[in-house]
């Protein structure tokens, strides 16, 4: 029999294997006395056994063998599982990783798996080269903008017929849009269940009690989205166990229950999905924030006293700044937060931080559920006297812009919208408040010199940050479905762009990041 | 007619090794089942003439799926498969209702003969 075929099965079963044996290990340590669990870890060792036994692999078979002997005394009740014994399990099964990783392929990237029922009623689940998914996406962003031209070129000559042609052609192009970005869904704990492992060495290293746990694994998110965030999240809950949770004595000292606890929490609110990574541990030091962002010449004095509580928090993004006072290997020496804040909003997302001394931090990362196709607003910048000809081949056409419409609460028009100045800033009332006004032009570094009050001048408050900000623009022309063509280097350099797509004339324009386009 | 087998194993691993083994000695796999409790369940639904019965499983045990099997069919063919050094487990099976037992790894010409042994007696 030609062993070699079933080399990929085995490698995907046997790392789901260790997987589980290291979850299970895990919650063995919280509940030593736990047969079911005990009998569960036997069962998984057993299982890997006798499939390294099929596959002839001598060394994963010798040690699976000994894992049982192990725990045949466990399992008898000769003796009783403590620390140092959980210890030796764990090291066990990273061994049996380490064999198992040796006899395989490198690792691969997260996988979606579709999952369908046949008709024997059993649950069928293929697994899917991730790249394909990726060109599938390109596929259906390709047709988006076909559609979009064919819909332009048409325009001129209504002919009912075509019309419904083209009818049928965008919900079918609608349909195929949104089954292939099921595809490329796949859950939190894709990336999550290595976490618990992780933070439970690290606490053990840094010699603290933590119970960590997990919420909404289940939650679905872009599998490119998923790959991104792994890193950050893990830097974000190393944080927590490394510089949030406090050592246990400092804890019991301020009446404090003696294990910390730290947990990732995710849910799904609309079109976004919210992560949390809290802890219940001293909480962030607001003083000694503004003192390092003073001594880094990054925060003006004057600044510093009006800081508000929320923004001063954020000043742990910013590079450099960190309240640990210890530089630490775990938590990537006090770098990091700016990294995670920019990783985030990279992905069309944002940052925001909870702290209160004593009680813990929370670190909050909204996400979009996926990234490639956006829906936006498509706005020309504001009426100009002598607006440069930018669009030169158009003749008298604005230059367009696209906003997200998932940044964009409502379009007001101008002459409708109370604004006023306001220490030299000007605002808009919008539901009773004050809204900071921008003009887009001034945003993007364009004169902004006698802007004449505007017929058709339209303003646009944008959620930035989870606060409202409102951007003056021109004409608001029409929104769009569309494939968004992420920048590439030097351009995804520049802070306030999310990246281009084609209009149906076949112009190319530029989406603007509202995040990135406010100071 | 070709023998119908119902192959019951937690590891899909070892599930595809034997569908292929079976398939190429012409068997029929009618359906596969993860844990006891399915394996029942599917016995019900599809009848098979056989069954192949890992004896380590979650939810519920092959050998008390062996059991439950041979409580609803005093005549069922089930076969277990284990790893050497479960003799003691083996042999529990065999007095459940377990007409013989092949051991891991699968021996594609060992599987074919038990299956014919059992099935012509």
């Amino acid at each position: 029999m030609d062993i070699e075929k079933y080399k990929a099965l085995f490698l995907s079963e046997a790392r789901e294997y260790v997987k589980n044996m290291n979850s299970v290990i895990l919650s063995l340590e919280k509940d030593t006395q736990n047969r079911d669990l005990l009998d569960s870890l036997f069962r998984h060792v057993h299982s890997l056994k006798g499939m390294a036994a099929s596959m002839n692999y001598i060394e994963i078979q010798e040690l699976t063998h000994r894992l049982e002997s192990y725990m045949d005394s466990f399992r008898q009740g000769k003796k009783v599982l403590d620390e140092n014994t959980i210890d030796l399990l764990l090291r066990g099964v990273d061994s049996l990783s380490a064999l198992i990783e040796a006899v395989g392929y490198p690792q691969r990237k997260i996988t979606a798996v579709s999952t369908d029922t046949t008709s024997h009623g059993e649950t069928a689940t293929l697994r899917v080269r991730a790249s394909l998914l990726d060109e599938l996406v390109d596929s259906v962003g390709e047709l988006l903008i076909i559609r979009s031209r064919l819909e332009s070129l048409q325009r001129p000559y209504p002919d009912p017929e075509a019309e419904e042609a083209m009818n049928a052609l965008d919900r079918q192009v609608r349909l195929f849009h949104s089954k292939v970005l099921s595809l490329r869904l796949a859950p939190l704990s894709t990336i999550a269940d290595k976490y618990p492992r992780a933070l439970r060495d690290l606490a053990r290293k840094k010699g603290k009690q933590v119970d960590f746990s997990i919420e909404g694994g289940g939650v679905d998110l872009d599998r490119r989205i998923l790959e991104e965030l792994d890193t950050p999240i893990l830097h974000l809950l190393r944080n927590s166990v490394d510089h949030g949770i406090e050592p246990t004595k400092e804890r019991l000292a301020a009446n404090k229950e003696k294990t910390g606890k730290v947990a990732l929490k995710a849910r799904r609110e609309r079109d976004h999905v919210i992560i949390e990574v809290s802890d219940d541990g001293a909480g962030m030091d607001l003083e000694a924030l503004k003192a390092k962002a003073l001594a880094l010449g990054i925060l003006s004095p004057e600044k510093a006293s009006s800081l508000s509580r929320e923004d001063a928090l954020l000043l742990a993004c910013l590079p450099g700044v960190s309240t640990a006072k210890v530089v630490s290997e775990s938590s990537g020496r006090g770098v990091g937060m700016d990294v995670v804040k920019d990783k985030v909003e990279a992905l069309g997302g944002h940052l925001t931080l909870a702290s209160s001394p004593g009680q813990g931090t929370c670190v909050s990362l909204t996400l979009p559920v996926s990234v490639s196709i956006v829906s936006v607003l498509l706005v020309t910048l504001p009426p100009h006297h002598d607006r440069p000809k930018v669009d030169a081949g158009k003749g008298e056409s604005s230059p367009v812009f696209g906003l997200p419409l998932s940044r964009v609460e409502i379009v007001l028009k101008e002459k409708e919208a109370k604004s006023y100045a306001c220490n030299g800033d000007k605002h808009i009332l919008y539901n009773g408040e004050i809204v900071p006004l921008q003009d887009l032009s001034a945003l993007l570094g364009l004169s902004t010199d006698n802007i004449p009050p505007s017929q058709n001048s339209r303003i646009v408050v944008c959620d930035v940050r989870g606060k409202r900000k409102a951007l003056r623009v021109g004409q608001h022309i029409s929104h769009l479905t569309t494939y968004l063509r992420p920048l590439k280097s030097p351009l995804n350099k520049i802070i306030g762009l999310f990246g281009t797509t084609l209009l149906g004339d076949g112009r190319l324009i530029f989406i603007l990041d509202p995040q990135g386009l406010f100071p | 007619m070709a023998i119908k087998v119902l192959i019951v194993d937690d590891a899909l691993f070892m599930r595809t090794m034997m569908k292929d083994i079976l398939m190429s000695g012409e068997i029929e796999v009618v359906g596969e089942a993860s844990n006891g409790k399915e394996a029942l369940e599917k016995y019900r639904e599809l009848s098979p003439d056989l069954v192949t019965m890992d004896i380590l499983m979650p939810v519920k045990s092959g050998i008390d799926a062996v059991r439950d099997i041979m409580a609803i069919n005093r005549k069922a063919r089930i076969i277990v498969c284990s790893i050497m050094g479960q003799e003691s487990l083996v042999k529990e099976a065999i007095q459940a209702g377990a007409k013989d037992f092949i051991t891991k790894p699968f021996n594609k010409e060992k599987v074919l003969d038990v299956i014919h042994k059992v099935m012509s007696s």
